[in-house]
């Protein structure tokens, strides 16, 4: 089951998930209008220097957020 | 003469404020919305031999719900109709090169029932990108004139100039229909306010707490027709925004053709690599501070001493013209040595500006939210509040180099105080937990 659980926080550089759902419900809202949907591929671009926050490519454009978001991203 | 209210509305970074350039000139005022720190641009445009418009930039937001201070202003501003006149167009801006994003606020903005006219920026950008779009079928499917620009060389702005002359019509078909839970609160809503659409029904009756377009009875009205039938804000917002991007995908789908071409992705990618770096990033970052600093002391020395001569000169020319006396002085050490005292700064805050322009234009500087983060967050603070601080530091290096001219102290205070103002409004994106923007980067480089 813990496949499951896995988020965005989980992704290492270059890998790629699929989203299934989120955590937080008010996060949520604010990442689907940045077009973060469920079914969408979502890519780890690449992290800042010190880790966080990461860089994901989603929707034909690079987004930045920080882990605390990226955890609430579920990925199938 | 006719006199039209136009309203530019888009995403962050889609293009408005080179547009609202482009159309105002140097006709424009740039204040604040009342009582809050987001400045509201204003200014006059001729767009015939008989019609002038007033056009307001509003702050950009993603969406029409509003999830922080400046996209509160754009929710305030568009719901404002239900007291003032309205806009008589909107020209809702968008970023051709990140077309499915920016036509989520399109579909909303258009619900809403105003009079919308579409201003596709950025063509040429997602062109190299691989994406082509059929326009005359885009039109038929948004049912609004559209009119391509390239806000960055001005291409364009004759047409949409025309475009804004013609009465646009309203198509009455919606992207959205709000879900039958919320039908009761929408006609409620509608009725006692007179509103001609379901859509700004509807997000009065999310928003109505927040929004300061009601009375304190009006809100109480409202929350309790909203929890009398149990509307869930949130879900129905989710729900929403999944229809919309439903009805974009079908929308895209028909007018927009993708060819992956991946060259440029892949050297702006090597450039992300080396900026970002663990080690690099930071001593890059370092070096460009060190190459200002150095810039504003060592080679704005030259000039400065240019103006000193020049003035040096000119009292002399004064001396041998008027005789001793209070005239005399009064030219030369109240007017003249005045007026060097300003103007001996004018190569050091000539360099300082042109380097923080090409720092934010190149997007570099969303490269250094991105990198310092993490650093900011133990006080408090998000990536963004790095370039007022950045601003603020070359400043007070300018004022402190040179503080045997107290006249500089104002020149500088000027800007500081702007400054801290800037790192404060900042400051309420921290509490939020939508700090998605102020991490960083969302943009392409620019160069």
């Amino acid at each position: 089951m813990a496949e499951a659980n896995r988020t965005v926080a989980n992704l290492r550089v270059g890998e790629k998930g699929t989203i299934c759902g989120f955590t937080d419900e008010e996060t949520s809202l604010k990442l689907l209008e940045m077009g973060c949907l469920p079914g969408c591929e979502i890519e780890l671009d690449r992290k800042a220097p010190l880790g966080d926050p990461i860089c994901i490519k989603v929707c034909g454009y690079t987004l930045s957020m920080r882990l605390e978001e990226a955890s609430t991203i579920l990925l199938s | 003469m006719k006199r039209l209210k136009v309203a530019l509305i888009g995403n962050p970074n889609a293009g408005k404020s080179s547009l609202f350039n482009y159309l105002t000139g140097l006709n424009q005022k740039i204040g604040n919305f009342p009582g809050v720190t987001v400045d509201k641009k204003t200014g006059i445009s001729n767009l015939s031999a008989t019609v002038q418009a007033d056009i307001i930039d509003l702050p950009g937001t993603y969406s029409i719900y509003p999830r922080s201070l400046d996209e509160q202003v754009v929710f305030d501003y568009l719901t404002d109709v239900l007291r003032n006149e309205t806009p008589d167009i909107l020209v809702v801006v968008i970023d051709a090169s990140n077309f499915k994003r920016n036509l989520l606020l399109f579909t909303q903005v258009k619900d809403l029932g105003f009079p919308v006219i579409l201003a596709l920026n950025m063509l040429d950008l997602a062109q190299k990108d691989g994406l082509d779009f059929d326009l005359i079928a885009l039109q038929k499917e948004l049912h609004v004139p559209i009119v391509e620009i390239n806000a960055r060389t001005g291409k364009g702005i004759d047409s949409l100039k025309a475009a804004l002359v013609c009465p646009v019509h309203i198509a009455s078909d919606v992207f959205y229909k709000s879900s039958e839970v919320a039908q009761p609160v929408v006609t409620y809503i509608r009725n006692r306010f007179k509103i001609k659409s379901d859509y700004m029904a509807l997000l009065l009756a999310h928003q109505h707490k927040k929004t300061k377009v009601l009375s304190e009875e009006e809100k109480k009205d409202i929350s309790e027709i909203v929890d009398k039938h149990h509307l869930q804000s949130n879900s129905l917002q989710y729900r929403e925004t999944l229809a919309r991007y439903e009805r974009i995908h079908t929308i895209i789908h028909k007018v927009m053709s993708e060819d992956a071409r991946q060259s440029k992705v892949r050297w702006s990618n090597n450039l992300d690599r080396i900026v970002t770096h663990k080690v690099w990033g930071y001593v890059i970052f370092l070096a460009i501070l060190f190459l200002i600093f150095q810039s504003i002391f060592a080679w704005s020395e030259m000039p400065m001493e240019w103006i000193d001569s020049g003035f040096a000169s000119l009292k002399g020319f004064i001396s041998s013209l008027l005789p001793e006396g209070h005239l005399r002085d009064f030219v030369n050490e109240g007017i003249l040595s005045g007026l060097q005292g300003v103007l001996i700064f004018i190569p050091q805050i000539t360099f300082l500006f042109a380097f923080i322009a090409i720092l934010e234009e190149s997007g570099y500087m969303t490269r250094v939210m991105f990198m310092m983060d993490k650093i900011m967050r133990p006080f408090g603070l998000s990536g963004r509040s790095v370039v007022p601080l950045i601003r603020r530091g070359l400043c007070g290096a300018g004022y402190y180099g040179n503080s045997q001219h107290r006249n500089m102290e104002r020149a500088f205070d000027y800007h500081y105080g702007y400054s801290v103002n800037e790192l404060l409004s900042a400051y309420p994106c921290i509490y939020s937990t939508y700090s998605i923007n102020d991490t960083g980067y969302e943009s392409p480089w620019h160069i």
